[in-house]
């Protein structure tokens, strides 16, 4: 494990999606980057403006942030123009010295610019894929042509399960499986304590004078998360457990079928439908439950399960995409997508739990077990190494981009590509002329190193420092 | 529970490191559960020949309405020509569309009310239609026309399920484009002609075709050849020139088209695997095993 690089790496992250947003790609970038600068990496983040939040933020843990004066075109992502972001991009690598790229998430134009821009320049590039999407539909096809264009240059991608992996390598007609690491998602253990009245023993929670036994759930109420699955079971098995009661947390479109079910089977007391829940009060929410269904129809990993087995619920969730690679079989029981399989599995989960079966985990081995599996500092290790042997990639000239590099992508992305190749490189040579790199002032943190491990009173100098800084060169 | 694919999913795990680098490539594994071309549909080239027929039926039925205005427009044909013509082949393929769809050969009341209100009513519409564009000029009226037709094709139901398909707005684009057309003929005898051919090619003639389909599926074959056939002597009188573009567009529509697609098939290929969204079936609580009580008390289940 110990294989710390003893380079120190600029690395600029890059994504659509950062905070203010939240998301499960905004805390990943967030917390992969803090753990990479307690690793004595440098690391700025990059995404597009926010409302009135334009320009560069130090957000907690003093990372840098730079809100590109770029706005959101659709649903938090940029009109992608492959042009438009290149003046600030260039300024943000130079100043920053970035040795590396990464970009996040398909969905964001932002990451395939970066990326785009960053191989022309000369700076080895790291794509992480955080969703699996399909082949069959007009919109997935384009996205899957957009996301081989873009990968074609890229040295290393991360996907987050082996089944992301597979579909990635697919979607982007990937010429070498060995350039796609798997580097699972991790989650902040410290947040998630173990809850202290355990599924097992003296008992699942009493509420009053009956015993409640709580089944909880919390998603984005939507068609792809499965929540018709789940209005089809809930009421056949609050029909055969009188003591169960289902905690529903998320609110989505799909939020009416469950109101409905709820009417129709006069459930008002035993489906509680809780609406959006703040991440800060995911822990609380988890707490109440002693078992949590998941059933979603598609994911690539899934999050929420890690976070409700590290509070000690026994975790019941659908057998689709990466979710069975996520947690050993003694955590976590699997059902077929169909309700007859759930609610099966459910039930045998309600009376495992009811009668205290000693197969259980506790709570606090369950914690312990996933803080050991899914810790951000192993993440950033095993990213640290992807980053390394991204650095060893031969980096190909112009002349190679233009010739071979997009050719597995077919004649039309190849003819656009080298379009838009040759546009960039002129824009590079506009900004070139305007605004010469030796005339670029480096960035605060490349003069006096970005490590958190520096102590707090040497980073307020910094920054204080930086305003009185004169122009170099 | 039993894993489906043991040997896929046993060094497939996120939970334990598997002591490989994480970009390690296990050739047995990888991909394994990929399938491709499940429910693969090809079709033949017959087959996409038979297909096109319905839209080449629906062209030939338009430029068919066209002819007959040109042909009234020109003096080649008097009002009560078209007006005799369309009233006996209305007869005929009425019995014929009984004969093929109920027992009973003689039309229902319904059927004579709607005859006797489209014809009253484009009756005593006529003298108003005939004049009713005076102040437009033709070419403005003919473009206009040009796009309500077209626009019937567009959105006309051929049988397929697609979005843009609307019966009802591909008949009115159609009934304006002739009102259009009638008001350009010089009497409002000639006008009523021009409304009643409209009523009997765009109105009636769909439920027609879709008879003729379902019960004489051979018969049906030949009514595109023989349309064109008659559209093709009909613009011959007009313009030889347009007699064969006429032809070489039908040719590159009902031929080259489908030749096309068939040959673009073989770069059809279907991707299906594990991380393709679940589809629900829909719960069945008639169905004869119904579900278990989950595990017996003993607690047989593996955890």
């Amino acid at each position: 494990m110990a294989s710390s690089a003893p380079r120190r790496l600029n690395i600029c992250m890059v994504s659509d999606f950062f905070y203010p947003n939240v998301g499960g790609i905004e805390s990943h970038i967030y917390q992969l980057s803090y753990c990479l600068r307690q690793r004595g990496h440098s690391v700025v983040i990059v995404t597009h403006k926010y409302g009135s939040r334009i320009g560069v933020r130090y957000i907690t843990g003093g990372i840098k942030v730079y809100y590109l004066p770029i706005p959101a075109f659709h649903d938090q992502c940029i009109l992608p123009t492959m042009l438009v972001s290149l003046p600030f991009l260039r300024c943000i690598f130079l100043r920053n010295k970035i040795n590396i790229v990464h970009g996040h998430s398909a969905f964001s134009p932002l990451a395939h610019e970066a990326l785009f821009h960053a191989k022309l320049m000369g700076i080895h590039t790291v794509f992480t894929d955080h969703s699996l999407f399909g082949f069959a539909d007009v919109s997935s096809i384009l996205t899957n042509q957009l996301l081989c264009m873009s990968l074609a240059t890229c040295d290393h991608v991360i996907c987050v399960s082996h089944m992301s992996k597979e579909n990635t390598v697919l979607r982007a007609r990937f010429p070498d499986p060995w350039s796609v690491s798997v580097i699972p998602n991790a989650m902040d253990a410290t947040k998630f304590h173990p809850k202290t009245v355990g599924p097992t023993a003296a008992g699942w929670s009493g509420d009053g004078n009956q015993k409640v036994l709580n089944v909880v759930t919390i998603s984005r109420l939507v068609y792809r998360r499965g929540i018709d699955l789940l209005a089809d079971i809930i009421p056949r098995v609050c029909e055969k457990f009188p003591q169960v009661r289902f905690v529903i947390g998320g609110d989505g479109p799909k939020r009416i079928t469950l109101e409905e079910m709820r009417e129709k089977y006069a459930l008002q007391e035993r489906v509680i439908l809780l609406g959006r829940i703040d991440h800060d009060q995911v822990p609380r929410f988890l707490h109440q439950g002693s078992i949590y269904v998941n059933t979603s129809l598609t994911e690539a990993f899934c999050i929420s399960i890690i976070e409700a087995a590290a509070v000690g619920l026994l975790v019941v969730s659908t057998r689709v995409g990466g979710i069975p690679e996520v947690l050993p079989p003694d955590m976590m029981r699997l059902a077929e997508p169909d309700a007859r399989s759930l609610q099966q599995c459910l039930e045998t989960a309600i009376q495992d739990v009811l009668r205290g079966d000693d197969r259980l985990l506790a709570p606090t081995l369950s914690h312990a077990r996933v803080r050991e599996m899914y810790s951000w500092t192993n993440v950033a290790e095993r990213t640290e190494a992807v980053y390394n042997r991204a650095m060893l990639n031969p980096m190909p000239s112009v002349r190679d981009l233009l010739l071979s590099a997009y050719s597995h992508c077919g004649m039309f992305s190849r003819l656009l590509m080298i379009v838009l190749l040759l546009l960039d490189f002129i824009g590079m040579s506009v900004c070139e002329f305007f605004l010469p790199a030796s005339a670029l002032r480096q960035s605060d943190i490349v003069e006096k190193g970005d490590s958190s491990s520096s102590s707090s009173t040497a980073h307020k100098r910094r920054l204080k420092s930086n305003g009185y800084r004169k122009l170099k060169g | 529970m039993a894993n489906s694919h043991p040997a896929a999913h046993s060094r497939r795990i996120l939970w334990k490191s598997q002591g490989t680098p994480d970009n390690h490539t296990d050739d047995d594994v990888f991909l394994r559960e990929l399938r491709t071309n499940v429910n693969l549909r090809t079709y033949r080239f017959s087959e996409a020949v038979t297909g096109s027929a319905v839209l080449i039926q629906q062209i030939c039925l338009v430029i068919f309405f066209t002819t007959i205005y040109a042909f009234m427009l020109e003096g080649r044909l008097s009002a009560w020509e078209v007006i005799t013509g369309f009233s006996v082949t209305l007869v005929a393929l009425h019995l014929v569309y009984r004969s093929l769809t109920q027992d009973r050969l003689a039309p229902s009341r319904k059927e004579l009310h709607t005859f006797l209100v489209i014809y009253g009513f484009a009756f005593g519409i006529s003298p108003i239609l005939s004049t009713l564009t005076k102040s437009v000029s033709t070419d403005t009226i003919y473009s206009m026309v040009a796009g309500m037709l077209l626009a019937n094709l567009a959105v006309h139901d051929y049988g397929p399920r697609a979005m843009v398909v609307s019966q009802a707005f591909s008949l009115n684009a159609a009934f304006a484009a002739a009102v259009c057309l009638a008001s350009r003929l010089s009497s409002p005898l000639d006008a009523f002609a021009l409304i009643i051919a409209a009523a009997g090619i765009f109105g009636l003639w769909p439920p027609m075709r879709s008879a003729v389909k379902e019960k004489r599926p051979r018969h049906f074959v030949w009514i595109a050849p023989a349309l064109v056939l008659a559209d093709f002597l009909l613009i011959a009188v007009i313009s030889r020139f347009f007699a064969v573009l006429f032809v070489l567009f039908l040719a590159g529509i009902g031929l080259l088209c489908p030749a096309l697609f068939v040959y673009l098939q073989r770069y059809k290929t279907t991707i299906h695997g594990p991380w393709d969204e679940a589809v629900i079936a829909p719960f069945d609580p008639t169905s004869t095993t119904p579900p278990p009580v989950g595990g017996t008390d003993d607690g047989p289940t593996p955890l």
